[in-house]
């Protein structure tokens, strides 16, 4: 047994040595430093494209952090219009930043979004001791007293966790959303510690922060934003059958640059669907709390352009943007 | 007690396997280097050998055990160029400059060395201990801490901030001001608003600490040296045969255990760090000592403190990291983003649910400090030999380090000149004493602090008293006020401010 | 005296200027009862004390470089804003051979050393960061290599040696690891 663990560790050492030798040919850009989302989603793709062999050398994944993302957006619009071997990391935060203008002026037709392979499903959580039982009694406790309730999530004023309970404050009727209270911690996790700490009752985030604290049972989740129970987690209601009708995903995905013929369009599509269907896929999304979520090609660019379409609407009525 | 013979066999079981211990001797040996180096710290080595433990295929218990090795390591190594070179490997490391260095210009070198690695290896390995002790326990505390505790938290870095590299409070008061004041630049993470970016993306996110670092301390070196000749430079320090001081060992022990214990501390909690750990390990042995007017020339004391409590934090701060997924510095942030691209999320559950990851760490952890006990105090000299290059040759490479460095964190020109504009300031500040340690505390801190302020404003719908409403925020603020009276006070007893010491003698 | 004076007085139109820039701060409708612009007030206001301070009551006078120091101080400035400027259009090698050439130079005043060191730092550190630890660097663009065509063969010949070194490595690593197992 371990002759054998040895041996497969020296020839694997000796194939990588030789593998990284070679060139790269297709470049992935992670939008952030190491760590997070979008580092997460390029190095998945990167992997599981080389194992899967639907490239033939393996993948390079660059890291360009900077203005949420707009720097990697300016200098693939820039420098990579025409360049069929780059694909970039992104996510509902970056269709959001687009929508609110948060990319100093780029738009979202300066790129094409080729496929989402995955998505975290928003949630609403409290603490274990918190008198909300389900959704309901937490929106009539706002509707009550709008400062009662405090949620923590790991986005900004604006950001993707805040239009989570403003979508459902504005589902359930209460339409005096600025009045809602929001803070903006660093991630998910620091979200969760605020509101088990008690000092926000409530937290709004993706489902993939907060699976270690719910199998603890330190936090109850209210609600899944997502328009069925979650393969994994079928004990979590979702929103919508508790009479909320608010479906919020942060899907994992990437966009490519606008300059690439229509077959690399494509071929990019196919390949993405070939990552989303395989089982180191389904591995990774099952141990992250990811859901199954894939549109690849024409059809995602037509459901991206709706989002956006949507949140410019919330965002200028929470005034984030004129 | 049973349960934890019981994990730690478990462990070692896993981690005292040859292979195991290849790989924790590599990395620790890697780590010391990339400590060593000026301006190469525990956070940019572990970020730059992440993408390689990838393509070398290792599984997650290995690529972990090779990581935190070199991440120890680092810590380690940071010590050796402070005191050699005055120029910190990283953030951590910069307190240990303050009486390292002049210990070394003063032919001390060899034991300040000694004294440092072996202030490192208690620092270590106390803090291995208290993480194998109280990881599981401490998850809950974590919880303790919203946004007032947090902003009293920083209140007290800064307000004690007064008596570190400089003479005069107002020169390190100003030095933190510009440092929040860069902060500051970038989106409000509050509004989505920008602030101080002039329409300009590259300073959407901010400007990055390590631009900041790198240029402060290693840029900023570079033209110090070309305008000294080397005559009053760092570089000219050598070393001499290296004994083990017995006795300067059993006068520091105390500040090592002290160093260690504030150390631990500031590590667990999360966004202090190492930087933190160090600072107030060298800054609570100062105010406790007898001959206050030594630190800062050369009081082993002042060495043995830091060294203590940055390594102490490090190990601290992989509390947070494992049972919360919080991190609390630069490098367990790296740390972290390892565990999750390895498909371990860290959590309240990681101990009961991986035990074989957590405690082949530690014991991995145990095991690298002893290795690293053994290579910084009898080989140190192989260390110090990699930085004996002429300096002809080492300038000019730490300068292109530094300049790889930032470019392959950014693939941007715009973070170089950066880098460089911050260089011309850290000369400058040297120049007229102005202490740097604040101006980057200061822009690690920054954001933090103000975004607790508001979000503690925002929970109490405006009102201020809700910053001392729980008796954590009120302690805090006790030791800020009188952290920072207290070098004010004493100054009056002072007859006249003695001349700074760091780089003119 | 003096400098201390000069660096407070600059500090004080920094501040002035800094709350001048933070009062054009937007801010949303649902803002926070602090907003974005108290914290940036609150620095400006500490930085114009500790300035005051430093004006009223400087140190002691510090010697600054003059005349041919001066001028190597400022080459070295140049050199290093001209480095920023030229590692992205021409690619790390070149950029590196000269800048690290002038700034060994500068410390050491030989001009085959300084050559030297600035073709070992530049073809040296390429090797470092890209063959061994496998950063994304890229070594020559191809437009500056048109006109110093020697310098990519130079770094692939290095870069060739450096892989099979690594494959000596790996196999002696290999072999070693497969005796382990026998005894373990």
């Amino acid at each position: 047994m371990k002759t054998t663990m040895f041996k497969v560790l020296g020839t694997s050492a000796l194939l990588s040595a030789m593998a990284t030798s070679s060139a790269f040919a297709t470049e992935c850009i992670a939008p952030a430093n190491p760590g997070g989302g979008w580092d997460f989603t390029c190095r998945q793709i990167a992997n599981i494209l080389y194992e899967i062999k639907a490239i033939d050398a393996p993948m390079q994944v660059t890291n360009m952090a900077g203005g949420g993302g707009g720097v990697a957006f300016a200098a693939v619009v820039a420098d990579h219009n025409e360049d069929p071997d780059v694909i970039v990391a992104a996510s509902s935060a970056t269709t959001t930043r687009l929508a609110q203008n948060a990319f100093a002026g780029m738009t979202a037709d300066q790129v094409r979004f080729v496929g989402a392979i995955g998505a975290d499903p928003g949630v609403i959580v409290v603490a274990k001791d918190s008198p909300f039982q389900n959704l309901s009694d937490m929106v009539e406790a706002i509707k009550a007293d709008p400062g009662s309730v405090a949620f923590a999530g790991g986005s900004a004023v604006g950001g993707f966790d805040h239009m989570k309970p403003l979508q459902i404050m504005k589902a359930a009727g209460f339409n005096d959303i600025t009045k809602v209270k929001y803070i903006g911690v660093d991630g998910g996790a620091d979200a969760i510690t605020q509101t088990v700490g008690g000092f926000t009752q409530a937290m709004t985030g993706d489902m993939s922060e907060i699976v270690g604290f719910v199998k603890s049972g330190d936090v109850r989740v209210l609600a899944v934003l997502t328009e069925e129970r979650v393969p994994g987690f079928e004990d979590i209601p979702t929103a919508r059958e508790q009479g909320f009708d608010v479906v919020a995903v942060n899907w994992r995905g990437v966009y490519v640059p606008k300059g690439i013929s229509d077959d690399q369009f494509n071929e990019w599509g196919a390949r993405l669907k070939a990552v989303a269907e395989s089982d180191q896929w389904k591995a990774a999304m099952a141990e992250n709390g990811l859901a199954p979520f894939t549109k690849v090609g024409g059809d995602f660019q037509s459901w991206v352009d709706g989002v956006i379409a949507d949140t410019v609407v919330l965002s200028k009525e929470i005034g984030v943007i004129q | 007690m049973m349960d934890l013979y019981a994990n730690l066999s478990l462990g070692f079981s896993i981690a005292a396997s040859p292979y195991t211990l290849m790989l924790a001797f590599v990395g620790c040996f890697v780590g010391t280097i990339i400590g060593a180096l000026p301006g190469l710290g525990p956070s940019n080595g572990v970020a730059l050998l992440i993408p390689i433990s990838f393509s070398m295929g290792f599984d997650a218990i290995s690529a972990l055990v090779l990581l935190t090795s070199v991440y120890y390591g680092a810590m380690y190594g940071g010590r050796i160029s402070s005191i050699l070179l005055n120029i910190p490997g990283d953030e951590p490391a910069m307190m240990t400059t303050l009486d390292g260095y002049p210990m070394a210009k003063q032919g001390r070198a060899g034991e300040a060395l000694v004294v440092s690695g072996v202030a490192s290896f208690v620092g270590a390995f106390l803090a291995t201990i208290g993480l194998m002790l109280m990881a599981p326990w401490l998850a809950r505390v974590a919880f303790q801490f919203g946004p007032a505790e947090y902003f009293a938290l920083y209140m007290l870095a800064f307000c004690t901030l007064g008596g570190v590299g400089s003479n005069n409070q107002a020169k390190s008061a100003i030095a933190a001001c510009i440092g929040l004041g860069i902060a500051m630049i970038g989106l409000d993470q509050t509004t989505n608003m920008q602030r101080f970016t002039f329409g300009n993306i590259h300073l959407f996110d901010g400007i990055d600490f390590l631009v900041a670092i790198v240029g402060l301390f290693a840029v900023s070196e570079v033209f110090h040296f070309i305008e000294s000749h080397g005559k009053n430079s760092a570089i000219g320090v050598k070393l001499g045969k290296v004994m083990i001081p017995w006795k300067m060992l059993n006068d520091t022990k105390g500040a090592m255990l002290r160093g260690s214990g504030i150390g631990f501390i500031a590590g667990i909690l999360p966004g202090a760090g190492a930087s933190l750990g160090s600072f107030l390990a060298y800054m609570g042995e100062k105010s406790i000592a007898s001959d206050k007017e030594t630190f800062g020339k050369g009081n082993p004391r002042g060495v043995a403190a830091p060294e203590a409590g940055n390594n102490a934090a490090a190990g601290g701060a992989l509390i947070p990291m494992l049972t919360l997924g919080v991190p609390g510095s630069g490098t367990t942030a790296v740390l972290l983003a390892l565990l999750l691209t390895l498909n371990i999320t860290p959590g309240p559950l990681l101990f009961t649910e991986r035990p074989e990851v957590v405690w082949s760490l530690i014991a991995a952890l145990l095991i690298a400090n002893v290795m690293l006990l053994i290579m910084n105090v009898p080989m140190v000299k192989v260390f110090v030999k990699i930085l004996s290059v002429p300096s002809y040759v080492l300038l000019p490479g730490v300068t292109m380090i530094a300049f790889v460095g930032i470019y392959s964190l950014t693939s941007s020109s715009f973070e170089l000149k950066m880098m460089v504009a911050f260089g011309v300031l850290g000369y400058v500040c040297r120049k007229i004493d102005i202490p740097t340690v604040p101006i980057i505390l200061g822009i690690l801190l920054g954001n933090a602090m103000e975004d607790n302020l508001r979000r503690a404003m925002i929970l109490s719908d405006g009102d201020w008293s809700y910053l001392l409403s729980s008796p954590i925020s009120i302690g805090l603020w006790l030791f800020a006020v009188l952290g920072f009276l207290a070098p004010i006070f004493l100054r009056k007893f002072l007859k006249k401010p003695p001349l700074p010491t760091l780089d003119e003698d | 005296m003096r400098s201390d004076r000069i660096f407070g007085l600059v500090m004080i139109v920094v501040a002035l200027g800094y709350i001048l820039s933070a009062t054009t701060i937007r801010s949303s409708f649902m803002s926070d009862p602090v907003g974005p612009r108290i914290f940036p007030y609150i620095i400006a206001v500490a930085t114009l004390l500790c300035a005051g301070v430093m004006v009223l009551r400087p140190d002691p006078e510090v010697e600054w470089p003059r005349g041919p120091a001066l001028m190597n101080l400022g080459l070295a400035l140049v050199v290093l804003i001209g480095y920023a400027f030229a590692i992205r259009p021409l690619g790390f090698v070149i950029p590196t051979i000269i800048a690290s050439g002038i700034i060994s130079y500068q410390i050491s005043p030989q001009i085959r050393t300084a050559i030297l060191s600035g073709l070992g730092l530049g073809f040296g550190l390429q090797m470092m960061f890209k063959s061994v630890l496998g950063l994304n660097l890229i070594a020559i663009r191809p437009e500056a290599a048109k006109f110093l065509p020697v310098i990519q063969p130079v770094v692939d010949a290095l870069d060739y040696v450096i892989q099979i070194l690594k494959l000596i490595l790996v196999s002696v690593y290999g072999y070693i690891a497969h005796l382990l197992s026998f005894i373990f």
